[in-house]
């Protein structure tokens, strides 16, 4: 097939696009005319992969070959939830969208039709906002999924095979994903976009479609595009949830109302500087590549996010603002961004950020850490405050306009242990040191609606940080039980100053255990004493 | 939707009408194949392919509008057409996954006894085997 016209844009080690036209090899049969002119072949680039690589009856194809028209509407019809809409469908059940998708189509085994119906919906909308095969329209796509990940974009991947995919039909890049900086995504895929529409105008002049396509291109770029993405960014649903939906129910609010409530929250306060400080981003004309304070935290707390928890949050984002200098030098020195990395175990990332952070701190403990006076010594300020919502831990927050801050949160019901505060403290501790993005900036809840990933990341840390190895070595050596009884893990976690879980959890993960053993100990701890944990 | 009729040949002359109208004109649905759904063009030529006893007429008469598409299920599997042809009203179609399918519209089927839930949660779980 003779190549007519394409275009390619971006940087295949990072993300690029290639589109290509041709002649439709049925000559139109049985498509629009626009359709038919849009006959060609697709690459997308990532990571150096190209993810429309495939092989198809034993011959090697570097294209997916379909008519594009679909592909482009969708991109221009999904753009602003596509790049700036991170929270994931129903529940927060993978580290990647593609995965999350994959493992949340169904609705659990015992919902009823109602609610089974409700979470598919949310489920079918969401991916119709994210998925590049929502664009197929019976061709056959990779499995692609976009969507935003703190401040970046996650570009995720697998080889699922479609309805009428023919035997051996077969994608070449298996499964994986990649954070990728927005506008690397954005000014590629617009770049095409707009080439693209502009050959077909020209090959379809009086295509109402390509016309259509061309004048939503065309509103990328106007200003009043800058709140519908900040929405986005904040998490908040573009219309309320369907009734019966399962697990954290969506008070029947539009978007605006509630991104109202939020910023109404903030200028109570009556302080415009450190209200436009939680709100300001960093804004390019296709994409806001940096998100606002108040979009972090808020894209990372239930969505349900009650009234009260949001004046709270927004008089922590006002209180916590510095004109100027919010940050000691020392913590500064220590600070450095670390992207999750796809290839390596969260476990094993968190375990080596606590190591390397013991070496540059080089702290003096003879038997424990004391998290809180490594955070005071750093310039962290530490707040309680009880929030609604009981499954958030802690929020972490910094920027160069405010001060690096942990607000624990006193109603979740971990709180009540000085072991678990400690280990939440760590946690955070984390966020603030490694999690940053766009301008050294940090505003995230942990629970279950912050991005696994770095959750995952955060806790080994913590167990890490809490629990290294000298330490560890001397409290089972000074215990005059073995760590495979229950009181040899209870006087390691005592003198530590963590759980008897985290301990367990800790000397099963430094192999000092196996699987056998930590499950043995679970359940003679369960049954010993109501104590144990 | 295609293979019935491809596989014998026909062309759009031939394609089974439906007396129904429907709400998006009057005209009765007319069912033609587009080829890049049957088994099976040349590599980067093709799209999803129909399975061979699956039938493309029969399926458009009972399928349901919704947005600029239909849907039709034949109890275990699901189909979507497109229009291709708004003034004749001329549609063709192809498998999809049941994922592809609106909700709303898969909870009616099973209301109406046309697919159960059972069969559609485990077409979607058996998904990437």
């Amino acid at each position: 097939m003779t190549v007519t016209w394409e275009r390619f844009a971006g940087n295949t080690d990072s993300f690029a696009l290639r589109i290509s036209f041709m002649a439709d090899p049925d000559g139109g049969h049985a498509v629009t005319a626009a359709e038919s002119a849009s006959w060609g072949a697709l690459q997308l680039w990532v990571d150096g992969k190209n993810l429309c690589a495939h092989t198809d009856q034993g011959e090697s194809m570097q294209s997916a070959h379909w008519y594009l028209l679909p592909l482009i509407e969708w991109f221009l019809d999904s753009w602003n939830p596509l790049l700036h809409e991170e929270r994931l469908p129903n529940r927060n059940s993978a580290d990647s969208a593609v995965i999350a998708l994959r493992s949340s189509r169904n609705a659990p085994e015992l919902a009823g039709e109602a609610e089974t119906v409700a979470w598919e919906q949310e489920w079918y909308d969401w991916r119709g906002r994210h998925a590049l095969r929502v664009a197929r329209e019976g061709g056959l796509f990779p499995n692609v999924v976009f969507r935003r990940l703190r401040d970046y974009v996650e570009v995720s991947w697998d080889d699922e095979p479609l309805a009428g995919s023919p035997s051996g039909f077969q994608f070449a890049s298996t499964t994986g994903w990649v954070l990728l900086e927005p506008a690397q995504v954005a000014g590629p895929v617009h770049e095409v976009l707009a080439a693209a529409l502009e050959r077909l105008h020209n090959v379809v002049p009086g295509s109402e479609r390509v016309a259509d396509a061309a004048r939503k291109l065309k509103d990328l770029t106007v200003p009043d595009q800058h709140d519908q993405r900040v929405r986005w960014l904040a998490g908040l649903p573009s219309r309320p949830a369907a009734p019966g939906r399962l697990l954290d129910r969506i008070s029947a609010v539009d978007s605006g109302a509630l991104w109202n409530r939020i910023t109404a929250a903030l200028t109570a306060h009556g302080q415009d500087e450190a209200t436009r400080s939680a709100l300001a981003t960093d804004d390019r004309p296709l994409v806001v590549a940096g998100s606002c304070q108040a979009a972090l935290l808020f894209s990372a707390v239930s969505p349900a996010v009650s009234d009260s928890d949001v004046e709270r949050l927004a008089g922590v984002l006002i209180s916590q603002y510095r004109s100027s200098d919010p940050e000691s030098a020392e913590l500064l020195a220590l600070t450095r961004p670390e992207q999750p990395n796809p290839v390596s175990p969260a476990w094993d990332q968190g375990y080596d950020l606590a190591e390397s952070l013991h070496d540059e701190l080089d702290l003096d403990e003879p038997e424990w850490i004391d998290v809180e006076k490594v955070m005071s010594s750093l310039g962290i300020a530490r707040l309680d405050r009880s929030l609604d919502d009981r499954t958030i831990r802690a929020c972490s927050l910094v920027s160069p306009s405010h001060a690096p801050t942990v607000v624990v949160n006193s109603n979740a019901p971990q709180m009540v242990s000085s072991r678990a505060v400690r280990f939440t403290l760590a946690h955070e501790l984390c966020h603030i040191l490694y999690d940053r993005a766009w301008g050294r900036r940090l505003a995230i809840a942990s629970g279950p609606w912050a991005p696994r990933g770095i959750e995952q990341r955060a806790n080994a840390f913590a167990a890490m940080f809490l629990m290294p190895p000298h330490l560890l070595a001397s409290a089972i050596a000074d215990s005059p039980d073995p760590i495979s009884e229950p009181d040899g893990i209870r006087l390691v976690a005592a003198r530590l100053r963590v759980s008897n879980r985290a301990a367990l959890e800790h000397l099963y993960n430094l192999t000092l255990m196996d699987e056998v053993q930590r499950d043995h100990l679970i359940r003679e701890m369960d049954t010993g004493s109501s104590r144990s944990w | 939707m295609n293979c019935a009729i491809l596989a014998s040949g026909t062309d759009r002359g031939e394609a089974a009408m439906d007396e129904r109208e429907t709400t998006t004109g009057l005209r009765p649905l007319m069912y033609e194949p587009n080829p890049k759904h049957k088994p099976l063009p040349a590599p980067g030529r093709h799209g999803s392919i129909c399975p061979p006893d699956a039938d493309g007429p029969a399926l458009l008469r009972g399928s349901d509008e919704n947005g600029r598409k239909r849907y039709a299920t034949d109890g275990s599997r699901a189909y979507c057409a497109q229009c291709h042809d708004a003034d004749g009203n001329v549609w063709h179609g192809y498998p999809v996954d049941w994922e592809e399918v609106p909700p709303s519209l898969v909870g009616d089927w099973i209301a109406a006894g046309r697919v159960d839930r059972r069969t559609v949660r485990r077409a979607k779980r058996r998904r990437g085997r």
